[in-house]
């Protein structure tokens, strides 16, 4: 028994140690994963000042609360949910739709159709971004945790384990968010191919 | 596995947790293929443009890493800041506290009312037959000769309190 509880001193000990060293550079943190994060709150909002500020928020919220993070995920996924909630947060403040500027010229975010299939021909390029574009409006139409853990999943490429631990929800409900997400795609590029 | 397939088995399929029924199916029906196909690649774009649409030139980054770094010293320095501005505000209030606190005006109406009573008591006092630290042997002798007054009758004659008292 005093040796398994010495065991999982240690354990904690060396978790510990982990984490101080990962808040220890702070700015190497903020360097390997800032990019991320920013990607994370663009598809979010699609604002690129919104996300520029929040990516700002999310690291110092970070740093301000890092005595908090007990290590139960890794600290990238730590700082996905929390950019997730401030992007919550900002959506339930501004009450901005999620792409809603899609289609805008004002923007700053035009890049996101043009640069689809550059290299093909003028129709076939015309056409994959037809395609795309109706993809993201249906996108769009979701809900806000079904828009979330499809970013994260296939946008991100996060396991759902992560996604679950990043949207504080269960597995099976991320799963079930995302089957209705793809369903709704399917549905819709059925759709449009009758 | 007839019918195709359903939303979660779909789901499944897309997340790569398809067990061998569903893979069995994907083989079969060349509906169910090339509608996972179709979602594959419009996932597979979506990812794309979006990655692409977030990718900045360096002098962003830096300049976004250089805020961090700015805030975070800020709010390093926060706490004591509220301190002293707490400090500094409380010293300038009690400042301007003890500059415009006035002294309390002289009550002149009531230090005449104190003179009048004190020249009343003066008054008094000069109008008394004796002074009024005498007033008890006054009353003994006044006892005394009333005494002597019964005893020796009435022809008797008693002093006069100021012949006493002089």
């Amino acid at each position: 028994m005093e040796q398994l509880t010495a065991i999982a001193m240690e354990n904690t000990r060396k978790v510990a140690g982990c984490i101080a060293a990962e808040f220890l550079d702070f700015d190497a943190l903020v360097l390997a994963e800032q990019r991320r994060i920013y990607r994370v709150l663009l598809a979010m909002l699609r604002d690129p000042d919104a996300a520029d500020t929040l990516t700002q928020e999310c690291f110092l919220k970070a740093y301000e609360h890092r005595k908090r993070f007990r290590g139960e995920c890794s600290v990238r996924t730590w700082l996905v949910r929390i950019a997730v909630n401030l992007a919550r947060d900002h959506l339930k403040n501004r009450r901005w739709l999620f792409w809603r500027n899609l289609f805008s010229a004002s923007d700053g975010s035009e890049g996101l159709l043009e640069q689809i299939a550059p290299h093909a021909s003028p129709e076939r390029s015309l056409l994959a971004r037809e395609r795309l574009a109706h993809v993201l409006a249906v996108v769009e139409g979701l809900s806000e945790q079904q828009r979330t853990v499809f970013v994260l999943r296939f946008m991100e490429e996060m396991s759902i384990e992560e996604v679950a631990v990043a949207t504080s929800l269960r597995p099976a409900t991320v799963k079930t968010h995302l089957y209705r997400a793809l369903s709704a795609i399917k549905k819709h590029l059925k759709e449009r191919k009758d | 596995m007839s019918a195709h397939l359903n939303e979660q088995q779909f789901g499944e399929l897309i997340l790569g947790a398809g067990n061998a029924a569903i893979a069995e199916h994907i083989e079969a029906c060349d509906v169910c293929r090339a509608e996972a196909e179709d979602i594959r690649i419009a996932v597979s774009g979506c990812r794309e443009s979006v990655r692409q649409s977030a990718e900045r030139d360096e002098i962003f980054w830096l300049r976004q890493r250089l805020a961090i770094k700015q805030r975070r010293a800020r709010h390093h320095f926060a706490p004591y800041v509220r301190w002293v501005a707490t400090a500094a505000m409380v010293l300038v209030v009690s400042a301007v506290f003890l500059v415009t606190r006035t002294p309390p005006p002289v009550q002149l109406a009531n230090t005449d009312a104190a003179d009048e009573i004190l020249l009343q008591e003066v008054q008094g006092d000069i109008d008394r037959d004796y002074p009024a630290a005498l007033a008890p042997v006054v009353l003994i002798d006044e006892d005394r000769n009333a005494a002597l007054s019964a005893s020796a009758g009435p022809s008797s004659n008693s002093l006069t309190k100021k012949e006493q008292l002089q």
